[in-house]
Order: structure tokens, then sequence, then C-alpha cells
């Protein structure tokens, strides 16, 4: 008989413990949570640099009220040594960990890690190349930044690192940090992701991808993910972090649970031409590792990038894995509201579909005005719906070639 | 080479780190007191030591690895103000010799 992946771990479940989330909705995870739900929309005109050479000149910034919170938990010294997107990393791991309520005197610091996912942002930020001091160049810069600060805020001694797999960065994050767990080699792991792509010369250069938003007067309805007149996304800037903790180390601490990550799927595929195939056997891996029956998914948080390709493309990959269940499913794609924020993206619809699991509460997607005879399934429309879910899948797909689909499942359930 | 500070000397040097310190941290130098942790209660972190160092190595002309600097801190450890204010004392006044019998 064959044996199931579950097998072969020593610790089968993970704990979803803790959630922090700075994006253009709000600079920490119950305020992006609440304009989610209220269905609000973070993208505006850019105006942090000058857009006339830009292919779209609306994105999704973060909130003014970000650089009072940034003065307010940073260091000036260590404000000088990092760039923005290691910046925000350290502040939504520290909410995170805030959440989590994680003393930690009361677990063995050996074995707390951090992975941090970024398509690397802290080399692409040209002004804070220019302005930072040279000799922090080094330590400003270097991939590892994020991961290290994070590591040193928290006194976490386990594994320290930095992953790189496009806008998938965060979800990949997510993914190994499970590893980490179920291979017995972590009890605790803060999983983030954060970028901070907003910039002309991303802009730029994207439009070669043809997978920007149109402009309009009307930044707040640009994104459309599964309308018929959908035209792509916005760029933006933002970090989710989330913590992760054996089961085991979860009870003994007697920590809230949100959920309860129960596998993933991942596959390469280096071609931006029909990714059906890709999203469905992503989705079809995550579901045969949590050993989840698919009747029990009620839930899933779209990649939804709202390109033309991306939302048929997921909408076919569900229909073939679910098949008329399909049609019974919650779908929503929270980057109606926030945009892209590539790295961060998946983490925080991991956040998403944790937080509706324990909540009931399912985001809507946004702007969806005009339905696509091609895409027809229930993509909760403009408002938010209260569902009870067993379990959810959160779709993380990317435009360089890397798939991922990470299972959740109630922690009541 | 050897050198010996004079008292006044060490008052200069002490208020000169001082200074230093709350130049690189932004901070009032009246913050700072011997017993200040200058990791934990200012937000300082290793490579300020490392600049610290070499900034006054500069200054008074010591000719001295900052590799022989680290093998110092082994033996004595530097967290406190006082702490590194005593060892740039003796990284001035014993330069090259700052380890000198110890290594042995």
């Amino acid at each position: 008989m064959a044996r199931k992946a579950t097998d072969f771990f020593p610790e089968s479940d993970v704990a979803v413990t803790g959630v922090g989330m700075i994006t253009p909705l709000g600079i920490s995870a119950p305020e992006c949570w609440e304009n989610m739900l209220l269905g609000r929309s973070g993208i505006r005109p850019i105006t942090k640099f000058d857009v006339s050479e830009c292919p779209v000149k609306i994105g999704g910034q973060l909130p003014e009220s970000y650089d009072l919170l940034e003065k307010s938990m940073i260091h000036k010294r260590t404000f000088k040594q990092t760039v923005t997107s290691t910046r925000i990393a350290m502040i939504c791991a520290s909410e995170a960990i805030k959440d989590s309520r994680l003393e930690i005197n009361a677990v063995d610091s050996r074995r707390c890690a951090v992975i941090f996912g970024t398509t690397g942002s802290s080399v692409r930020t040209l002004a804070e190349h220019v302005d930072g001091p040279d000799k922090f160049k080094i330590i400003r810069e270097m991939f590892n930044a994020a991961a290290a600060r994070i590591s040193m805020d928290f006194g976490f001694k386990g594994y320290s690192f930095t992953i790189s797999a496009g806008s998938e960065s965060g979800t990949c994050a997510i993914a190994k940090a499970y590893d980490l767990i179920r291979h017995n080699m972590a009890d605790v792991v803060i999983a983030c992701g954060a970028d901070t792509l907003l910039t002309a010369n991303f802009l730029r250069r994207l439009k070669a991808f043809q997978c920007l938003c149109r402009n309009t007067p009307d930044p707040g309805h640009a994104i459309k993910p599964f309308d018929k007149n959908r035209s792509g996304f916005a760029v933006s800037d933002g970090g989710c972090a989330v913590v992760l903790e054996s089961i085991r180390s979860a009870n003994q601490r007697n920590a809230d649970i949100y959920a309860i990550m129960s596998g993933y799927g991942n596959i390469s595929q280096f071609s931006v031409h029909q990714p059906d195939t890709a999203m469905t056997r992503s989705m079809e891996l995550a579901v045969n590792q949590s050993g989840i029956s698919k009747e029990k998914i009620g839930y899933i948080n779209a990649n939804g990038t709202g390109t033309t390709t991306n939302d048929l493309s997921e909408t076919r990959a569900i229909k073939t894995v679910f098949g008329n269940q399909a049609h019974d499913l919650l779908i929503s794609a929270h980057k109606s509201m926030i945009g892209h924020t590539f790295s961060a993206s998946g983490v925080i619809g991991f956040a998403v579909a944790a937080k509706s699991l324990k909540s009931g509460m399912i985001p809507p997607t946004i702007n969806y005005e005009t339905p696509d005879p091609l895409c027809d399934l229930n993509y909760v429309p403009n408002e938010m719906i209260g569902s009870d879910n067993g379990a959810a899948i959160v779709n993380s797909f990317g435009l360089t070639g890397h798939y991922f689909s990470l299972v959740l499942k109630s922690s009541e359930h | 080479m050897k050198r010996l500070l004079s008292e006044a000397e060490k008052t200069t040097i002490y208020n000169e780190i001082r200074q230093y310190l709350a130049d690189e941290l932004e901070i009032d130098p009246e913050k700072i007191q011997e017993d200040t942790n200058i990791i934990d209660d200012l937000g300082g972190d290793s490579i300020l030591f490392l600049e610290m160092f070499e900034e006054f190595k500069t200054k008074y002309q010591i000719d001295l690895e900052v590799r022989t600097i680290g093998q110092y801190m082994l033996n004595h450890p530097v967290y406190t103000f006082k702490e590194t204010v005593n060892a740039i004392f003796d990284i001035i006044e014993k330069g090259e010799d700052l380890i000198g019998q110890e290594s042995n």
C-alpha cells in the first residue's frame, strides 16, 4: 500500500498562532483585515515618485501613518542600516510575535527560526542605494538582512535565512517553515514576505509582461479580478509575517490557534502560456499532502491577479480539481483591494484564509461588475459574507514560474 | 609603543567617546552613564564598536590591527560605557602590546 506523505513526519500538523501585516490598507493586521471585510481599496495615485515616465500612475502606497509607525519602532541607527522592505518585515514580525503571545524564555530559542521571502527589493530600490551611509551598504543590502534582523530582535537562534522564488517568495517561506516543523527541525518559525517594488523603474520594466492594469481616474476600481473587463494589477508595497508552530509547542504554551496548516503543493513551469496544468497540479499536490478530503474545502483565497489569462486559467484549474464542487466554493482575491505586493502577497493570502477559518468571515473580491461567462464561479463579489468552512486553499502563482498552493484547516473541526 | 595617559587626557577622551556615541546613536550625551549597556540600552550594535575603535585608533595614531582588539575583547568583554572607555584607554596606552602577555 502506498504511504502517504503524512506517514513520514513526526509532526503532522502545524499551527498558525500569529499574524502581522502592513499593506496599503493598513499598518496592522486588524486594520488591514477590517478594511478587507469592508471591501475597501488601497490603490491610489502614486505620489512618492515622479510617474511621468511610468505606464501606470496608480499603485498601492503604504498609508502615511506607516512613516510614524516606523519612526516609533525602528531605532535611528537601525534605520540607517536597513532598507524599507527590511523595516516592514521587522515590524510585521514584531506584530506577529506579539499576536502569538510567544515569550522567548518559555521556548527553546535554538529551535526558533526565521524564513524571509523577497524578490530582492533590498537591491532594487535605487534611492536607498544612494541615500544610506556607505559604511552600512553591506549589512543594509545583503539578502539575508531581514531574516537576520528578525532573529536578533527576538533572540531566535535556529535557522535564519532568506529565499527567493519570484512573487511566491513569501509563500515559499511558509512552505519551508512548514517543512522545518514537520521534519522536527524547529518548533516555531516566523515566515515573512515583504517587497517594496512600487518604483518607477519596476513599473517601466513590468510593462513588458503586459500584466499591469489600465490607468483610470478612479484608482480604487482599477483591479477587477474575474470581471469581464479586467485589465491587470497595480503594484503595491507591503509585508506580512505569520508565526507557525508545532501543535505540541502551541498546546504546551496554551496558544490561540488561528488555523492548522496541513499541506502544500509546489510546481515549477517556466512558461506564461497555458498555466492551467501547473495550477491544477499545485492544488492537487497540496490537497493530497494535507490528507483532507476535497469536500471539506469551502474557501479558496485565489491568486486572482486580475490579468486576463491568470483569472481564466485559475478558474479552469479550480474546475478541473473540484469538478462540480467548484461552483459551491467561495473564491476571493485580496489583490482586488491591496494590489500585488509580490513576496508579501502569498503570506497575506495565507493570513486571510487563517483569519477566515477562525472568524467565519470571507472578505470579498471587489470591483466585480460585469460577469465573464468563462469565469463563472462564486468570487464573493463586492461584499464579505459569513461562512464557516472546514478547510481552505491559498493559491500563489507567479509570472516567474513558481506555483504554490497551501492548505489550511479549521482548528475547531 | 607604550604611553601613559594623564588624568586630564583621560577626561578628554572620556568625553570624546561619550560624544561619539551620542552622535552615532543620535541621543543626548546625558543619557550615557557608566553602567549604560550600549547595545541593550541605546540601540547600538557590534559594528558600532568596530567603528569606534577604528576612529580612536586613527585619532590617536595607534598602529594596531582590529583583530588584535578582537582578541583583547575575548578577555575583556565590552558592553557598558565604562567598559568601552577602559578598552579605549587600554588601546591607546598599550598600542600593539594590547594583548602582549595575555596571548602567551
